[in-house]
């Protein structure tokens, strides 16, 4: 009995032996380089939609990698904020309730979610994921520079005029086809306001003042975009006027807030975004 | 590859077929069938509201058929896993899908057991492997590939396995490989002490899409964060349970050197110098968890103690929630069965947690005594994130009637366990009473009631259920929970009832629930747990 356990244990000091030999296996291997980030050249003006919410404690971590990445590339990225569900209530009795129903409607037109914070990036279902709304905020420059490394296969240009007095605003918007794809083309306009200040509820306890930015104000198109093409053709022209008249508010509405988010998308059974811009209201 | 599969168990199944015929006395067949259905009705008072399946889906449920035939020393089987419209992976979202959730064929050849298809193992405890399913959770982490176990010995065993973890109906992007030596030592039939030893280890290696994809994410971190990711990750157990007399005391130690994964709680700098929390990081993780305990004479004692660090361990690092889980860690706590008493249950830290329990029983004559105590601690032991003393005392006259009373007092860390920044920790005292009365030998009532003390989150809350057997084949329920002091909002009641009806093998359930929503984080990651209002039907077959 005593020779069959001796010669176990022998056995299993081999195992260890061979578990230890193996302890080190990450010094052997050989690591993997990091990419080098390089400034974009494509001309790519990409949508963020920050879902995002005052109950929800994990997302200014979401905002604060969004604001990184605004500071990284100014020219190229346009944040929409979504407040919707139910982590968008306000977090303190009094505060303005950011949720919207079209915020809603956007939760709903992308589909499935896990929690929040998440974003999606030109409302593209990336291979490696498993939905359109992608959490985990470290992760989101990958996917930033992963669309700016694409041309858009169409060019997008908005300017605006404001009536100070009646708080109408006219814009237009020509498209540019860069390319020819037999895809119909959809318009989206919307209103975002910022710096909207609130209580905002955080992984370490209730931020007063918190400024709220890019918040989703307004769709004023449908949920799905308006089409303006039932193809794209390189070289031709697509051009669109919208109206809209900014309500007034005490606290919401500041004009001087608020700003126009336009994008061009595929149609509602692709929806991914093919090129954004973002123009002051004022 | 699917189809392959199921060619080869095309050709299996003829191969059993043809050998029925010839021998059927020998093949043994058995399986099980469970099926839920939900009738989903909105109830946007309770927060049972904008998910699909109150919106627009309104039914929705899910099926499992199992198939086990054993033959000619074979062992084989076949599930078939249908969802339609489910929320149990997402309860935000629908999920329909169907399709062969689960095979596999055994063999034993003298001393060499053989395995292929989706396996079920443990090492030690599970805290560097366990593959296990849980079906009320939609957690199911079969090990999709082969396992071979050699029995060298009468007492020792030595076992190996290669694969990749089942992901719904498809894998992971990572090849999982280990092995198992199992032990059994006695000086001789009548020593009083024995010990059964034992040591595992555990590889990952990450598919090149899923480095290359860490790799963008880290080579975007500010350099002070940055670092090489690699494909290998190892893990490595050592465990022995020692018997002596009527002491049984297990012990193990687990160590994950080097491994890459994501802590919610790290800070990563940010270009402009703030700091934002979560991110990828490279370090060591480790669990030592010991067990030791006492039973004799009516008496029983069970003293545990477990510290975890760094040990999250994933098919894939960008994983979270219960997604992808490698390993088991032990929970710590007591698993309570009456209502308002599990509505607080502390869910295991795989990052940072100490945490040690005592139970403690006695039976003496007609009257059962139990104590439990549970207490979890951050690593520095200065932050309590738990801690339950639960007393029951129970009366037993056979075949008349048993009557339960008892109190359970909590604190509960809701900041830690639920991510509500600054929320003030929660601390409840739950007086509960439980009488199960024999009216005759087939039918029997039975009535619980709890009241919740919770001056905070929630607020306070009473429950009551009136419960009517008739054996074998009838139960009958009623309960209602009641926020009978809420902190905030307007006092609502929660209303279930149910009938079960059972013949045979065959139990079929019918039932209308009003369930407690509330918010649950975890990974960074926050995430409702659903509030519902409907009705569930079951069907629960076993052959």
């Amino acid at each position: 009995m005593l020779q069959t356990m001796t010669k176990s244990i022998q056995i299993l000091s081999l195992f260890i032996f061979v578990g230890l030999f193996m302890f080190s296996c990450n010094e052997w291997e050989e690591c993997v380089a990091l990419p080098i980030s390089e400034k974009p050249t494509s001309g790519r003006v990409i949508l963020i939609e920050e879902f995002t919410g005052a109950k929800c404690p994990n997302c200014p971590a979401g905002t604060q990698a969004l604001e990184a990445i605004l500071d990284k590339y100014p020219d190229n990225v346009v944040v929409v904020g979504v407040h919707s569900n139910f982590l968008a209530n306000p977090a303190v009795t009094g505060d303005p309730k950011l949720s919207y129903p079209e915020a809603q409607a956007i939760e709903n037109f992308l589909g499935l979610w896990v929690g929040k914070p998440e974003a999606a990036f030109n409302r593209r279902k990336f291979s490696n994921q498993a939905n359109i709304r992608i959490g985990k905020p470290d992760s989101w420059n990958v996917f930033v520079d992963e669309e700016l490394k694409l041309s858009p296969a169409a060019d997008l240009f908005i300017s605006r005029s404001y009536d100070t007095l009646t708080r109408e605003v006219t814009v237009s918007l020509r498209a540019v086809g860069k390319e020819n794809i037999s895809k119909a083309m959809h318009m989206h306009v919307m209103i975002t306001e910022s710096n909207i200040f609130t209580t905002q509820e955080s992984s370490t306890g209730n931020i007063p003042n918190y400024n709220q930015k890019h918040v989703l104000r307004k769709v004023i198109t449908p949920i799905p975009g308006e089409k303006i093409a039932d193809q794209i053709e390189k070289g031709k022209e697509y051009k669109k006027e919208y109206k809209y008249t900014l309500p007034t508010d005490a606290v919401l509405w500041k004009d001087s807030n608020c700003s126009i988010v336009a994008y061009l998308s595929f149609d509602e059974t692709d929806k991914y975004v093919i090129q954004a811009t973002e123009i002051k209201v004022k | 590859m699917i189809n392959h599969f199921l060619k080869i168990l095309l050709i299996v199944g003829c191969f059993y077929s043809s050998q029925l015929l010839l021998a059927q006395d020998n093949l043994v067949l058995g399986g099980g069938f469970q099926l839920n259905g939900n009738v989903f009705l909105r109830d946007s008072a309770i927060g049972a509201a904008n998910i699909p399946q109150y919106d627009h889906q309104i039914y929705g449920g899910e099926s499992w058929f199992e198939l086990n035939a054993s033959y000619l020393g074979f062992n084989g089987g076949l599930r078939y896993d249908a969802f339609n419209n489910s929320n149990l992976l997402n309860p935000q979202g629908s999920y329909t899908a169907h399709g062969i959730g689960k095979w596999y064929l055994n063999k034993s050849i003298d001393k060499l057991d053989l395995s292929v298809g989706y396996i079920y193992d443990q090492i030690g405890s599970g805290i560097i492997y366990r593959a296990y399913e849980e079906r009320a959770q939609l957690i199911d982490n079969a090990l999709i590939g082969a396992a071979a176990k050699w029995n060298f010995n009468p007492n020792w065993s030595v076992r190996g396995f290669v694969g990749k973890q089942r992901n719904l109906f498809s894998s992971y992007n990572s090849n999982l490989k280990g092995f198992a030596v199992n032990g059994f030592y006695q000086m001789s039939d009548t020593a009083s002490w024995s010990i059964s030893p034992g040591f595992g280890f555990v590889n990952r290696t990450l598919d090149e899409s899923i480095v290359s994809e860490l790799a963008a994410i880290i080579g975007s971190y500010e350099p002070v964060d940055q670092f090489k990711p690699f494909y290998n990750s190892n893990a490595f157990s050592v465990f022995n349970t020692l018997s002596w007399k009527d002491i049984t005391w297990y012990a193990e130690y687990a160590l994950k050197p080097n491994d890459l994964f994501y802590d919610p709680n790290a800070q990563r700098a940010l270009p402009k110098g703030q700091t934002s929390l979560g991110k990828l990081v490279k370090e060591s993780g480790s669990v030592a968890y010991s067990s030791i305990s006492y039973a004799a004479h009516g008496f029983g004692i069970t003293l545990e103690a477990k510290r975890t660090e760094g040990m999250d361990f994933r098919a894939e690092p960008l994983l979270s929630l219960n997604k992808g889980l490698i390993n088991f860690i032990p929970p710590m706590a007591k698993i309570n069965t009456y209502r308002l008493l599990a509505l607080y249950y502390p869910a295991t830290q795989f990052l940072d947690e100490l945490a040690y329990q005592a139970d403690i029983r006695y039976g003496w004559k007609k009257w059962n005594v139990s104590l439990n105590y549970s207490d979890i601690r951050d690593l520095t032991f200065k932050r309590q994130f738990y801690n339950e003393i639960y007393s029951e005392i129970s009366y037993k006259e056979p075949e008349k009637y048993t009557a339960t009373v008892g109190v359970q007092r909590q604190i509960f860390d809701v900041e830690k366990y639920y991510g509500k920044g600054g929320a003030k920790v929660v601390k409840t005292i739950t007086p509960f009473v439980e009488f199960l009365y024999k009216i005759s030998r087939s039918k029997s009532i039975r009535t619980e009631m709890q009241y919740m003390h919770n001056p905070t989150d929630i607020g306070s809350y009473v429950n009551a259920l009136l419960e009517v057997g008739i054996a074998p084949r009838w139960l009958f329920e009623v309960a209602d929970m009641y926020n009978i002091k809420p902190v905030k909002g307007s006092k609502l009641n929660y209303p279930s009832a149910g009938i079960s009806y059972s013949q045979g093998a065959n139990r079929f359930g019918l039932r209308y629930v009003k369930q407690l929503a509330g918010i649950v984080c975890s990974g960074g990651i926050c995430r409702l747990e659903p509030a519902f209002s409907g009705f569930r039907a079951s069907i629960n077959s076993n052959f």
